[in-house]
């Protein structure tokens, strides 16, 4: 018998909670699955009891289970395992990606695409984010497991980055891997100042390239649009992509990597997220996406 | 690209014109002697001292490049293949999802598809220097190897390009399939199933018959656990009539040297080992011929036909001001009634610079750093610190004037001086947390404290000290058991972000050799500090470190009544 399930990542924003109330009234679902990272078990607590009292109140059942985000193996294994779990081919599936981080995002969409489960890709944007540090203690950046990519060892590397410009992450990217090309896409309608143009010294010979891009924007013709934008350079490169922007982008270069498998894809994890991440809830900022994996 | 016009450039050496690295590169004899040996070498130095630049100047696109240009022989007696490290498919990670032996197995594969990768790349860039008969028996070699059928009229190298290509598409496509890792159709290979066979088949053809074959093995840190185990494993092979390995890595002191068949390899046994981690004491010293070197070179490309310290002059006053007091303190130890000139010049040494800094007004302008030997002090030994405040200096003259630039005059240098050196105290004030990896806010609140009290110390002593004010370096005491396991993890941060350097020189005491520690001299001039030290160093309590990465000062004799003397720290402004 098919299911409708609710995966949710625990976040302790506020969006996070309210977001996933408005999920369970919209869909419904049978059965809500809450994983939680044990180093921030302790901050979404709050955020789990409410999900849980408003899982009781619905008659949807509740599980939550706790991981080891910082092991990467670990993690994915167990997002399998998980998924595995609870999981059959018939099932209705919503995914609340709101504060997932990155690489548990994609995890979870590779297993979804693997076993072509359609699924609803919800997200929510806060009403403002913190004005503090949002993220510190940046570790080393790694390639996704099994999201990877197709590359070549007598290639150079390209690396495509959106959104945004984080300048930090920038330059983790260039030291770690030393491209020849960077390709930088900047949120469409948000201002940057000058100081950007000049981040990358004029002595390192990388082919810098800026383009604007709608990140928001996941549908299916976004993804062209931005898949055409490898196209000339495609052969001469490794190209690897890493999203430092929002959510949604993290959707965005999966579904990419689903019409161009060659992409590798890249993370960088942080150490300690700010507790004030963001505040308050705005409405879903784009329509609730149905992604639809070819068979 | 760009189109060049400063004769500093300075990116990594992939990245630079091959041209201009075969007319930059300056070849130091001794080094070269063992590159191009037929040993396994082990070449040791920190980003940007470099190892990629040795490498790739000795790989067989540049030695053919050198015959081009230089009329150097072709084939040399030994051709290298360049073999970076830092590569997509050595940071792939899908190895780790599967049980421990069959990672190895796909670790060990892809680490020989890159070797054949390289030597195809490499190669084909001679692929015309083959004969005919030597080009029909590589193709049946390869195709033989790789199980490749061959298509007509398709080049030698490329074949084997495209043939290893079509396997790690194949192996990747595999690999990222399903939810789990499988290896059931990968057809695993090894150095001795691919690499040996195709090295061997090189050398019966008639133009590398007689040539030994080094494989350049760049960034062999970037690999994974397992790589490094094999690649030991390959280092430990004695035979080294067709090949060798010549290995950069960037310090080997955390470097694992173990085999994958849980041996050790050993230096002098199984490899040598060229530090490019050179002490900088004077402008006599190796690093500091090289130096000059490097840019008399480089400015000789622009038809500057001057010397280094022609063309970075050292400003009027400063120098008439050390040589005054060169003046002064001579005069002072004659009138003690010494007359040995050793005493007398040593004396001359150590305190006529210091009393300089000693004597200048708490209150004055920071001094005027210029001059190539401060220059090439500031470089603490790295050759890319050396060019960074050259090329930042020639820019500076570039944007203001497009004429010929003949000289940099000592107001240009100590402006650039000064920026370069707030630059450093702003990524230490400001950046630690998120462009050193592994560093934590924590780690970067020690780290920040350890710099800053260590080089208010040598402010300190320069200023007060009664023997030795000149000392820029130090060792650590007590550095054993909790203490150690408190400090090193702090001091490796350290030398990751390039504030310390950390060199091996004879123990003061008892003999034998210890490491000893230098600030990044570029850290200095905010300070007002003399970037020139004198030779010696400081022997530091880690207790002592260990209290000053928390914000305590670094106890010095005397402080009570010198105290005044210091100036506000960059972070007390």
């Amino acid at each position: 018998m098919s299911e409708k399930i609710l995966i949710a990542p625990a976040g302790w924003e506020e969006r996070y909670s309210d977001g996933l109330i408005i999920d369970i009234d919209e869909f419904q679902p049978n059965k809500i699955l809450i994983i939680f990272s044990e180093k921030y078990a302790e901050r979404t607590e709050p955020a789990r009891k409410k999900i849980q009292e408003k899982a009781l109140s619905s008659s949807a059942k509740y599980l939550e289970y706790q991981f080891d985000y910082v092991d990467e193996v670990n993690l994915y294994n167990s997002v399998v395992d998980l998924l595995t779990q609870h999981i059959s081919e018939c099932d209705e599936i919503r995914f609340n990606a709101t504060t997932t981080p990155r690489n548990l995002i994609w995890y979870i969409l590779h297993y979804l695409a693997d076993k072509k489960i359609n699924t609803q890709f919800s997200y929510f944007r806060p009403e403002k984010y913190s004005e503090e540090y949002l993220s510190r203690d940046a570790k080393e950046p790694k390639f996704v497991l099994k999201c990877s990519g197709i590359v070549y060892p007598d290639l150079p590397t390209c690396i495509l980055v959106v959104s945004g410009y984080d300048e930090e992450r920038l330059f983790q990217l260039k030291q770690k891997y030393e491209p020849k090309k960077m390709l930088i896409g900047r949120q469409t309608g948000e201002q940057y100042d000058n100081k950007e143009r000049n981040y990358f010294n004029k002595h390192e010979q990388i082919d810098i390239e800026y383009f604007d891009f709608d990140f928001y924007d996941t549908s299916n013709e976004s993804v062209m649009l931005l898949s055409e934008k490898l196209n000339s350079f495609e052969d001469e490169y490794n190209i690897v992509a890493a999203s430092l922007g929002p959510k949604p982008s993290a959707l965005l270069l999966f579904k990419l990597i689903q019409i161009k498998p060659d992409i590798g894809l890249l993370y960088i994890p942080a150490g300690d997220y700010s507790q004030n991440y963001s505040i308050g809830i705005k409405e879903r900022s784009q329509k609730l996406e149905v992604i639809t994996w070819e068979h | 690209m760009q189109k060049l016009t400063n004769p500093f450039e300075f990116d990594a050496a992939p990245n630079l014109d091959p041209r201009l690295l075969v007319e930059w590169f300056i070849e130091d004899h001794n080094l070269s002697r063992f590159v191009q040996s037929s040993r396994n070498v082990l070449i040791n130095g920190e980003r940007g001292s470099g190892k990629s630049m040795i490498l790739i100047y000795n790989s067989v696109r540049y030695q053919k490049l050198r015959h081009e240009i230089n009329n150097e022989p072709f084939p040399p007696s030994n051709i290298g293949v360049y073999i970076p490290c830092n590569t997509a498919l050595i940071h792939k990670q899908e190895y780790r999802l599967l049980p421990e032996v069959e990672q190895v197995i796909l670790s060990e594969h892809f680490l020989a598809y890159s070797i054949g990768a390289a030597i195809a790349k490499d190669l084909n860039e001679v692929s015309d220097k083959f004969s005919e008969e030597d080009h029909k028996f590589l193709l049946d070699e390869f195709a033989y190897l790789t199980g490749e059928n061959l298509s007509p009229n398709q080049g030698t190298f490329i074949f084997l390009q495209r043939a290893i290509r079509n396997r790690l598409r194949n192996d990747q496509i595999q690999l990222g399939k399903g939810v789990d890792v499988k290896l059931d159709t990968l057809e695993a290979s090894s150095f001795f199933t691919l690499i040996f066979p195709i090295l061997s088949a090189l050398k019966q053809t008639s133009l590398l018959k007689d040539t030994h074959i080094s494989l350049l093995i760049d960034d062999a840190h970037d690999l994974n656990p397992h790589q490094k185990k094999i690649l030991n494993s390959w280092i430990g092979y004695r035979d080294h009539s067709v090949f060798s390995f010549k290995t950069a890595i960037a310090g080997t002191r955390y470097y694992d040297m173990t085999t994958s068949f849980g041996g050790t390899i050993l230096e002098g046994h199984d490899y040598i080992t060229i530090d490019l981690e050179k002490p900088i004491q004077n402008k006599s010293s190796d690093f500091g011929k090289f130096a000059r070197e490097v840019v008399e070179k480089r400015l000789k490309k622009i038809n500057v036909n001057i010397t280094a310290d022609e063309f970075f002059p050292e400003n009027d006053n400063f120098r008439k001001a050390i040589e005054k007091y060169n003046e002064i303190t001579r005069k002072e130890v004659i009138d003690k009634g010494i007359t040995s000139k050793k005493t007398i010049s040593d004396y001359v040494y150590k305190y006529s610079r210091a009393r300089y800094f000693q004597e200048r007004s708490s209150k004055a302008n920071k001094p005027p750093y210029s001059g190539f030997e401060t220059i090439v002090h500031l470089s603490t030994g790295v050759i890319r610190n050396l060019l960074d405040p050259c090329y930042w200096m020639y820019e500076a003259l570039l944007s203001e004037d497009n004429k010929t630039i003949e000289v940099i005059s000592p107001e240009i240098q100590k402006k650039v001086i000064q920026q370069r050196s707030a630059a450093l105290w702003e990524f230490i004030k400001n950046k630690l947390e998120t462009q050193v990896v592994g560093c934590g806010k924590t780690e970067a609140d020690q780290l920040r404290n350890l710099i800053t009290k260590v080089t208010e110390h040598f402010r300190y002593r320069l200023l007060n000290h009664k023997s030795e004010p000149r000392v820029l370096t130090f060792s650590i005491s007590g550095f054993e058991g909790v203490q150690r396991d408190e400090l090193e993890p702090l001091l490796r941060l350290a030398q990751k972000a390039q504030l310390i350097y950390i060199r091996i020189g004879p123990a003061k005491d008892g003999g034998g050799r210890e490491d000893y520690y230098n600030l990044n001299r570029m850290l200095f001039p905010e300070y007002g500090l003399d970037v020139i030290g004198q030779n010696g160093r400081a022997s530091l309590k880690a207790i002592d470190l260990i209290n000053a990465a928390k914000g305590e000062s670094i106890p010095t004799e005397n402080e009570k009544s010198l105290v005044d003397t210091i100036q506000l720290g960059v972070f007390d402004e």
